[in-house]
């Protein structure tokens, strides 16, 4: 039975690192891979009168994203297939933890795979790191790739 | 690709799976397996009940013995797999940085490590040294469940 990877990228250009690892530690004919980019929905506020005139823009700007998303995944998806692997496609919408966890339980993944940025503390206050997050609540193994590996995984 | 998989271990039983795990990756990825484990110091003040009832010699004698015994199951373990494996053990107020420095002094590109080691007991929250782990490590971790 094939192993099943659930990649999970983000538009922050760390995609690249997450395909290099993977193409090179995976056996295509024993992995099978999903690859998920969840996007965030898009939180503003405007006076209530300013609604009527904001809701066509945040629609176009919702479908922007996630139509930035697609073609994120469907070219990983792309080099995975090329590499020989079972891939597939997906973009949701939703909070990227709980996105990436209920795809995960939904696809029965043996292995989460994600990516770290390296942020600084006063940051790391503020925006609690969201892969830190996935590995404390994963049903299965987690993989984490750090920003600053990049060189050690492209060598 | 992997060259060096750096995999502390504390003689728990998901620490071994996570050997078992470690051992089967390094194996399909031809790469050499770096074993640590790492234990505290000898405190006369301390909440550690091996320590409060033991004499400082006595501690090194059960720390030396728990860890030859952790350390032959890892070797045992890779041997069988036919993978190769180093082992190493240090003394470290703080263990998470003891394999962070491990893991930089041996060159290991791959930290594989159980989601709790001796003292987690819930499937929910991560070991202490874990998150410590995942925080300062500069090289990818696989945190095994």
């Amino acid at each position: 039975m094939a192993y099943k990877v659930l990649v999970a990228i983000d538009s922050t250009g760390l995609s690249e690192l997450v395909l290099t690892s993977l193409s090179k530690q995976l056996v295509p004919d024993q992995a099978e891979v999903l690859v998920l980019e969840v996007v965030e929905p898009l939180l503003y506020t405007a006076p209530p009168e300013m609604s009527p005139g904001y809701q066509p823009e945040m629609a176009a700007r919702r479908k922007e994203r996630r139509e930035q998303a697609k073609r994120i995944v469907d070219s990983a998806v792309e080099v995975f297939r090329k590499a020989g692997f079972k891939a597939e496609a997906r973009v949701s919408e939703g909070e990227i933890k709980d996105g990436v966890l209920q795809a995960a339980a939904e696809w029965g993944a043996d292995l989460i795979v994600v990516t770290s940025h390296a942020r600084k503390r006063v940051a790391k206050f503020f925006h609690r790191s969201v892969a830190q997050a996935i590995v404390h609540e994963a049903p299965c193994s987690v993989l984490v790739l750090k920003e600053l590996a990049r060189k050690v995984v492209a060598a | 690709m992997y060259k060096n998989i750096l995999i502390p271990t504390d003689g728990s039983e998901l620490a071994g799976k996570a050997v078992q795990h470690g051992t089967t990756l390094a194996k399909a990825l031809g790469a050499k397996i770096t074993a640590l484990t790492v234990s505290l110091p000898f405190h006369v003040f301390t909440f550690d009940t091996g320590m409060v009832e033991d004499t400082s010699t006595d501690y090194k004698r059960s720390v030396q013995e728990r860890t030859e015994k952790t350390l032959a199951a890892v070797a045992n373990t890779t041997k069988a797999a036919g993978v190769q494996c180093d082992t190493v053990h240090v003394q470290h107020e703080h263990p998470y940085q003891a394999i962070i420095d491990t893991a930089k002094s041996k060159g290991c590109d791959l930290i594989v490590m159980a989601s709790h080691g001796r003292r987690g007991v819930s499937a929910v929250v991560l070991g202490s040294e874990t998150v410590k782990v995942l925080t300062h490590s500069k090289i990818p971790v696989l945190v095994h469940r």
